[in-house]
């Protein structure tokens, strides 16, 4: 794949680009920039050989369900955007509810309880038994 | 080494260790049967929990884990050809024949007892050498270490599926996140983009997390596999007396040949078994039976991925240089109980020193009494759909990551590696070198550094001391000779299987560092 090879070349230009400005200095008395530095250009001879050499190794093709990827991933960031503003128990029901229902296509009663069970189980584990403290929960008060 | 053992057993048949070895092997079985929820995964998501067990409880447990996976994998790779560990792949291609020709019942039988001799005499191994090696260890300097470290890195490359270039260009990626943060030396910000939650650097367990469990669950979504189980052959879990005649040799060959690879670090379980199954083949009156449904293709890799699992933890322990991805894992467990691996760990926490390889004894042999008549039952946990399982994973993991550090951005950062890791498994790039460079990383750069502190910036200090000087001439044959026999071939791809044969060689070239000196 050309883009792969066009991307790790990029990022160690990138990378090369960032190391100059955090100053190299000199093998006795290295600057913060000289490790990335040496990565960058590893990277770029790396990428440029990639480049050269594998440009023709293929892609796994995307199939027909892919799309469903970008939405997990959705459904996943919108989860932890809710598990910081209202805690554990309503963003993780809420979240096994999307997940089981809409992405594997469960039935309405092995959504519910799986949900509730998989919800109260983990709240059980991580905050009661291990008292990790959560972000404030809506529903138990606790954190 | 004797009175140590026995003092390490004091510690591992302590009422709290046994039970946590008992669980730990038990959840490492499970999720061995599981496929998609790897030991890697497994273990990190544990990581959490470790921080409030006493360090050589939480290693004991997180050890189960490990040895207890290699020994699960087999269960699924021979029932349904699904390999539930990396290194159980071999053991699918015949342990399934097998299974498809109603002999189901022997393979998991001579799997079993396989795994279970070649765990115990690696562990023998790692008893009486570990000490031996530790003390080499002490008298290396930052070049060796920082050439070790290296090495590893490039083993690591070497022996994996995929081509050499695309896994070096995944160790840079690797090493370039790892030096994300506060320059070790100078104490300044690099790379952070003035982020204040990457100053103390992008911790290991969410991109662990992430480019395994959530980038596996997210892979396994779209294809969604059908299992065909074998039912028959279930009842009669052991062996014939021709079994055991024709498994025998293997078993001991793999045992050696693991435990050997299993102590360089880089190659890991998946490499030993491979490197087994293709020494047996060579021997084999008939080679064509391999493929078919040969028992020595089961007894082989079976012992050699248990015994390279075992001895895997020589280095780190000894050296403090992780092998494998799941080692890195542990290396991160033992750094959140305040202790580094390395060589000064057999003196100063000889408790956690003796205790896990104590422990590993008794874990093989509850290993062994629990799946001789369990392996039925531990197959209903597949009925699980992953549709339900995935999520549940997911959340486990993101909560898992959170509690690390309390830290809203360490979950997405879950979310970021384990869409990375996704994207990378589109085109081909593996995960594995990413995430041991991400770990080897602060070692490779602070040695790196130091011997360039000891040498007023000359880099020939690399290769006028003989350690350092010799291992790079290892690294840079390991380089070179693929390269070159691939060309041969006609293809700079790597998809050829010419992998296995690199491994013995690299040992017989690769003394231990102190040696060298």
């Amino acid at each position: 794949m050309v883009a792969t090879a066009l991307f790790i070349t990029l990022l160690g230009a990138a990378t090369l680009w960032a190391g100059d400005r955090l100053g190299v200095g000199a093998l006795v008395e290295p600057g913060a920039g000289m490790w990335p530095m040496i990565l960058g250009g590893a990277l770029v001879i790396l990428g440029l050989a990639m480049l050269a050499l594998e440009s023709n190794v293929p892609a796994e093709p995307l199939t027909d369900r892919s799309w469903l990827v970008l939405v997990a991933l959705a459904v996943v960031a919108a989860f932890v955007w809710l598990f910081a503003q209202v805690g554990p128990t309503v963003s993780t029901f809420l979240f096994m509810l999307v997940w089981l229902k809409l992405l594997s296509g469960n039935s309405w009663r092995v959504t519910v309880l799986v949900a509730l069970g998989s919800t109260a189980a983990l709240y059980a584990i991580f905050v009661l038994g291990l008292s990790i403290s959560f972000p404030d929960d809506l529903l138990t008060a606790t954190g | 080494v004797l009175d140590s053992l026995l003092s390490g057993f004091e510690v591992a048949l302590s009422p709290t260790n046994l039970i946590y070895v008992l669980f730990g092997v038990t959840l490492g079985l499970v999720v061995g049967i599981l496929p998609g929820l790897g030991a890697g995964a497994t273990i990190a998501l544990l990581l959490p929990f470790t921080f409030g067990l006493e360090p050589e409880t939480g290693i004991i447990m997180l050890a189960g884990v490990y040895y207890g996976s290699m020994y699960g994998g087999r269960i699924t790779a021979i029932l349904m050809r699904l390999p539930g560990e990396a290194s159980a792949m071999l053991t699918a291609i015949d342990g399934y024949e097998l299974a498809k020709q109603g002999r189901a019942g022997p393979a998991l039988g001579i799997s079993a007892f396989a795994s279970f001799i070649g765990g115990t005499l690696a562990i023998l191994g790692l008893t009486f050498f570990a000490p031996t090696f530790a003390s080499y260890a002490l008298k290396v300097g930052p070049a060796e270490y920082a050439a070790v470290a290296l090495l590893a890195l490039v083993l690591a490359c070497t022996i994996g599926s995929g081509s050499l270039l695309r896994s070096l260009a995944m160790v840079a990626v690797g090493l370039l996140l790892a030096s994300v943060g506060t320059d070790p030396v100078l104490g300044t910000q690099r790379l952070t983009g003035g982020n204040l939650e990457l100053f103390s650097g992008i911790g290991i367990v969410p991109v662990a997390i992430g480019l395994f469990g959530v980038a596996e669950i997210l892979h396994y979504m779209e294809n969604t596999h059908v299992a065909n189980v074998i039912k028959s052959g279930l009842r009669d879990i052991f062996p014939t007396r021709a079994d055991w005649k024709q498994s025998a040799m293997p078993i001991l060959r793999g045992s050696g040949l693991g435990f050997l690879i299993g102590v360089v670090p880089g190659p890991g379980a998946a490499a030993a078994a491979l490197t087994s199954y293709s020494v047996e083949k060579r021997r084999a009156k008939d080679p064509s039976r391999f493929g078919k449904g040969a028992m020595e293709a089961v007894a082989g890799p079976e012992s050699a991925d248990n015994a390279a699992s075992q001895s895997a933890f020589i280095p780190l322990l000894t050296l403090g240089i992780p092998g494998t991805v799941v080692l890195a894992l542990m290396f991160g467990a033992l750094q959140l109980q305040g202790i580094t691996p390395g060589p000064q760990m057999v003196d100063e926490y000889p408790d956690v020193f003796w205790g896990v390889i104590a422990s590993m004894y008794v874990g093989n042999i509850i290993l062994l009494l629990l799946s001789v008549p369990l392996s039925g039952v531990f197959i209903q946990v597949l009925r699980i759909p992953m549709g339900v399982l995935g999520p549940i994973a997911i959340v486990i993991s993101l909560y898992g990551a959170y509690s690390l550090r309390g830290s809203i951005f360490d979950m997405w950062l879950v979310i970021a590696a384990g869409a990375i890791g996704y994207v990378m498994r589109k085109v081909r790039l593996e995960p594995a070198p990413l995430l041991l460079a991400f770990v080897i990383g602060p070692i490779l750069e602070s040695n790196f550094r130091r011997a360039l502190l000891i040498s007023d910036g000359d880099l020939s200090i690399f290769v006028t001391r003989p350690g350092s000087a010799g291992i790079l001439v290892v690294l840079g044959l390991l380089l070179v000779v693929p390269l070159i026999s691939r060309r041969r071939k006609g293809g700079l791809l790597g998809l050829e299987e010419d992998v296995p044969v690199d491994a013995p060689e690299s040992i017989a070239e690769n003394p231990a560092p102190g040696e060298r000196r």
